[in-house]
């Protein structure tokens, strides 16, 4: 398990070479062009953690003017833009993002890649997090806050009464999911293609699995409130009517949108708390994880049974009982399969010989706290319970025990344990352990009485209460209790920092670990392995590397190498067998500029200026084009020499190579985006009293016209990447049918595309009439958004053709062109479901 | 330890098969019987007519019993490949295997969960 073998074979200058191509930029380019996931894991968490403290500011003044009755700190509504923009940051800006930051740092690390699968697409998703922090913050700026609270519900934020400031609501958190969809993507990707040759699914760690599982529900959970929001924003500004009951739309579509996220997210944060300690309450015991075949099942069962969750966060606002007993089972599961967990915990401790270092305290401190979170869970799980403590402090307490406890302090031992990895030094243990009983102490002192504040009836969202309601001792002592939480986290940081100057230094593996990352140096180099680690067992660090010559010689072949482009190696999904390299990207401005495009753009939109829109369009599609302009140059240089050591080509079809998962993972966004249209719009109908009488679309040539041609374009697209050699060495023969194929694809597309909009533009429809006519605008929009995604793949290809000069670029990305189209005809089918079959089959 | 692809790829795609389909027949049973239940119910009682309660409870318990069927048959090829496994030396395969049975008694008892709201309670309240 070495990582840097002086016996191997490279030389020198091989290795100088291999050093010069990982070279990190420097100046000004380091801030703006750094795509390696280590800087970017970084600045994920170092962004995350200055929203945390924003955020926490926050808390503080609300429970100042909490601390006693009827006080007059805050006025009531500044009290009511604290609590939105406190839930909003924590939740938002920091919770997510700073485990998406955790994950990209750490997962190439423990899987043994050298890099994120798309470093630049990796970037370009934290620019847009970053601007979306910033748009959010600027509220403050123009003295517009947000104050709807952290899931905004409708008619609060509709039209009628919420100003601009919910538009600034809108746009960032858009931006926000923009990246954490993004984000999730490339945690697929990795875990499922780029792990350590011989790292099969069950020598996987536990955190690898909890971060494929959380990527799939961020997929599947996270594009509904994207489309919810855009929904909500037509509604604001365009004059569609979904929420609008008076023309068939409904409030509670937006409850059901959000919640559909908001409850998978709950476990989207904790989730890869519990797999941080999965991952350190073992190195701390002294003893591989036990059960680990249970727990993997229980964090699978959890992440797919939380998206049937949504439903028990309106237990109060009227659905049939049947329907909330649906949910209420799902919940119950849930708790069985958090049990698992702590019971594979327990007896791993149990069986090790545990270390009280500073990560095993935050590792029980949230062994305990959420023990009794979950206990509190079950009562505000249970339909009648919830219907009486809705609303009250006892849900408050409950959601901050779930979250500080299953989130917070995991992330804390987190920090911890890999602060030697991040930085090298080690961070004091004394003031580690004075940090951990201060959080530990205030967090209990806060929140444990709020639950007696609930139960004795005072409302959550309130600036002030009453004397006579006799909870003014248990508000201030939770008030107290704040102050003692903060004066830890803010002791936490300094800890830390100042183990960046005077820590001792760690070494590589300073705990004992088991985990790939530890084989690094510490920091870890730009490429991280110098020397591919292998991997024979779930624990490699601690048992002997396999024998097994096939692996070995993948791992000799990436030795220092290869040396013209950046790669790494690309694994079977099952069993981690060789299979090819994965080229992965250097430098590059382009996602910030195209990020940055973006966000002007919601500017424009926010400022109402067509000049400042139409400078961004220009902005991301200029940039946009040059960055794959960029990616193709590079990858001609890595495919101008033969396969890495002879053996590995740079890039092969199909599911072998990178940019196939990422354009099916596209595809499968797509759909669900349109999925959860189609579900907005039935919903409707079957919920407004007067519904358009047999009203469809109508146009049903120029429907089934729009899906010939995206039929047109995937045969074409499909037709071209199966012609051309794959070998590295054959002369390419098959320009002339990769440019006639991605000229046909290119047609067909743009024909959908016109036919799309003709279907509009012809129909007799008027979106801001009623909700039937905003849904098919909605549904037509994405449609329109899908086909824009496909011809974009499809002009990738043709740029991919006319710079390489092999055959074998051009046909995957023909392939993967083929497998995007593929989504948009199912968002075509979709579609035409939703507005001609279903309204025209149903009642 | 040697040549490991030996694990036949016909076991290993049994043992996949098996993991995914637990999970995707209780987002199906959820998805469906809250669909069909709450969307039929609501479309008949907005349309002011009285649904008819006993042919969609018996729709919805009839589809979850098909999918705790698919459900319990997928955890036992599970199972299988896990014994397999064992005497054939392929923990992949093993681990596929448990990892499999594990889910489809954990996403069963979630279907059972469902399937009996409709008995128990009022159908379209
Ligand atoms: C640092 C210590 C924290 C303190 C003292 C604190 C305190 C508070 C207080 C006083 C409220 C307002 C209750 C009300 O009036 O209804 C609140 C709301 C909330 N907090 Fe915290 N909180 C803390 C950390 C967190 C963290 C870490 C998260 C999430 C990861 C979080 C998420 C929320 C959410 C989602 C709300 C609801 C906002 C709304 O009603 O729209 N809090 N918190
Ligand atoms: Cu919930």
């Amino acid at each position: 398990m070495t990582t840097t073998d002086e016996e191997t074979r490279p030389t020198a200058e091989e290795r100088s070479a291999f050093e010069e191509v990982w070279a990190r930029p420097r100046g000004w380019r380091r801030v703006l062009t750094s795509v390696q996931h280590k800087s970017v894991g970084t600045r994920y968490m170092v962004t995350a953690a200055v929203f945390f403290f924003v955020g926490g500011v926050q808390a503080l003044f609300m429970r100042v003017q909490l601390a006693q009755p009827e006080q007059q700190v805050l006025s009531a509504q500044t009290y009511n833009e604290l609590f939105t923009m406190h839930g909003t940051t924590m939740m938002f800006l920091f919770a997510v993002p700073f485990l998406e930051g955790l994950a990209a740092y750490l997962l190439p690390l423990m899987l043994g890649a050298r890099d994120m699968p798309f470093a630049r697409y990796n970037t370009f998703n934290y620019w847009c997090y970053l601007f979306a922090g910033i748009l959010l913050y600027s509220s403050f700026l123009v003295g517009m806050v947000p104050d709807a609270g952290w899931f905004a519900y409708v008619p609060l934020s509709g039209p009628e009464f919420a100003d601009k400031a919910m538009d600034i609501w809108l746009f960032g958190l858009a931006l926000a999911e923009l990246a954490a969809i993004g984000a999730a993507i490339e945690m697929i990707v990795v875990v499922l293609g780029m792990r350590a040759p011989g790292m099969s699914l069950d020598r996987m760690p536990i955190f690898a699995w909890t971060m494929l599982s959380v990527a799939v529900m961020i997929v599947l959970a996270f594009v509904p409130l994207l489309v919810g929001s855009m929904l909500l924003e037509l509604d604001r500004n365009a004059g569609t009517a979904f929420f609008d009951t008076e023309r068939g739309g409904d409030p509670l579509l937006w409850q059901h949108l959000f919640w559909i996220f908001g409850h998978p997210e709950v476990y989207v944060m904790f989730l890869p708390g519990a797999a941080v300690i999965s991952q350190v309450l073992p190195v701390h015991s002294r003893h591989r994880l036990v059960g680990y075949p249970f727990v993997v099942a229980a964090v699978v069962v959890t992440a797919i049974m939380s998206l049937g969750l949504w439903v028990h966060h309106m237990y109060t606002t009227g659905l049939p009982p049947v329907t909330l007993s649906f949910f209420t089972a799902a919940s119950m599961s849930i708790s069985v399969a958090s049990g698992v967990q702590v019971v594979a915990w327990i007896a791993t401790l149990w069986s090790g010989r545990p270390r009280l270092t500073v990560p095993m305290l935050f590792s029980l401190g949230f062994l305990f706290t959420f023990v009794a979170g979950g206990i509190t869970g079950v009562m505000v799980a249970s339909a009648p319970f919830d219907a009486q403590a809705h609303d009250t402090y006892f849900v408050v307490a409950h959601f901050h025990y779930v979250l500080i406890g299953g989130m917070l302090f995991p992330v804390l031992a987190g920090l911890f344990h890999w602060w030697p990895k991040f930085t090298g030094r080690i961070p004091s243990a004394r003031l580690g352990a004075v940090s951990f009983w201060l959080t530990f102490g205030g967090f209990h002192l806060t929140f444990f009485p709020m639950h007696l504040t609930g139960l004795s009836g005072m409302p959550r969202r309130v600036f002030t209460y009453d004397a006579t309601l006799g909870v003014g001792l248990l508000n201030l002592l939770s008030t107290v209790g704040a102050f003692v939480l903060a004066s830890g986290f803010v002791l936490a940081a300094v800890t830390l920092l100042a183990a960046l100057r005077r820590g001792e230094r760690s070494g590589p593996n300073p705990w004992g670990a088991d985990s790939l990352e530890w084989a690094a140096d510490s920091p870890p180099s730009s490429p991280n392995f110098g020397r591919i680690p292998v991997v024979g067992s779930r624990a490699p660090l601690w048992n002997p590397p396999p024998r097994d010559p096939e692996l070995d010689r993948m791992a000799a072949a990436f030795d220092h190498a290869p040396q013209n482009v950046r790669a790494t190696p690309f694994t079977t999904v099952l069993d981690a067998r060789p299979s090819t390299a994965a080229v992965q990207a250097s430098p590059s401005i382009w996602p910030v500029v195209t990020a940055g495009g973006l966000a002007l753009a919601f500017v424009g939109l926010l400022v109402e200026s067509a000049w400042v829109v139409g400078a961004s369009v220009l902005v991301i599609a200029a940039g946009f084009v040059a960055w794959e302009l960029q990616n193709e140059r590079e990858l001609g240089a890595g495919e101008a020499r033969e396969p890495v050591g002879g053996r590995y080509p740079v890039e092969a079809p199909g599911p072998r190579s990178p940019g196939w998962w990422g354009a099916t993972a596209a595809a499968v966004v797509l759909v669900v985006a349109v999925a959860t249209v189609a579900f907005s719009l039935l919903f409707l109908e079957v919920n407004a009293p007067v519904w358009p009488a047999g009203g469809t679309l109508g146009r049903p040539w120029l429907s089934a016209g729009t899906g010939l041609a995206v039929v047109l374009a995937i045969a074409a697209a499909w037709w071209g990447s199966r012609h051309g050699p794959l070998d590295h060495a054959a002369t390419p023969e098959a320009r002339g049918a990769h440019l006639t194929a991605a000229a046909t694809t290119g047609l067909a597309g743009t024909a959908a595309l016109v036919l799309t909009v003709a279907q509009w533009v012809t129909a007799d429809l008027d979106h801001t009439t009623h909700a039937y006519d905003s849904g098919v605008l909605a549904l037509l929009g994405t449609l329109g958004v899908a086909i824009v995604l496909g011809l974009g793949i499809t002009g990738s290809a043709l740029v991919a053709r006319l710079t390489h000069a092999r055959d074998v670029r051009p046909r995957i990305m023909l392939q993967n062109a083929a497998m995007l189209w593929a989504g948009v005809l199912v968002v075509w089918a979709i579609a035409w479901a939703a507005t001609d079959l279903v309204p025209g089959a149903v009642v | 330890m040697t040549a490991v692809p030996a694990t036949r790829p016909r076991t290993v795609r049994a043992a996949v098969a098996a993991v995914l389909i637990p999970p995707a027949a209780w987002v199906t049973a959820l998805g469906l019987s809250y669909l069909v239940q709450d969307f039929a119910c609501t479309a008949y009682t907005s349309s002011g007519r009285p649904p008819p309660s006993t042919v969609i409870g018996a729709l919805v318990i009839g589809l979850d019993a098909v999918l705790l069927a698919l459900t319990l048959a997928a955890g036992a090829v599970a199972w299988r490949e896990h014994r397999r496994a064992a005497g054939d030396d392929s923990p992949l395969t093993g681990f596929l295997g448990l990892l499999g049975t594990a889910l489809s008694l954990g996403f069963a008892a979630g279907i059972v969960m469902i399937a009996v709201n409709p008995l128990v309670l009022e159908v379209c309240a």
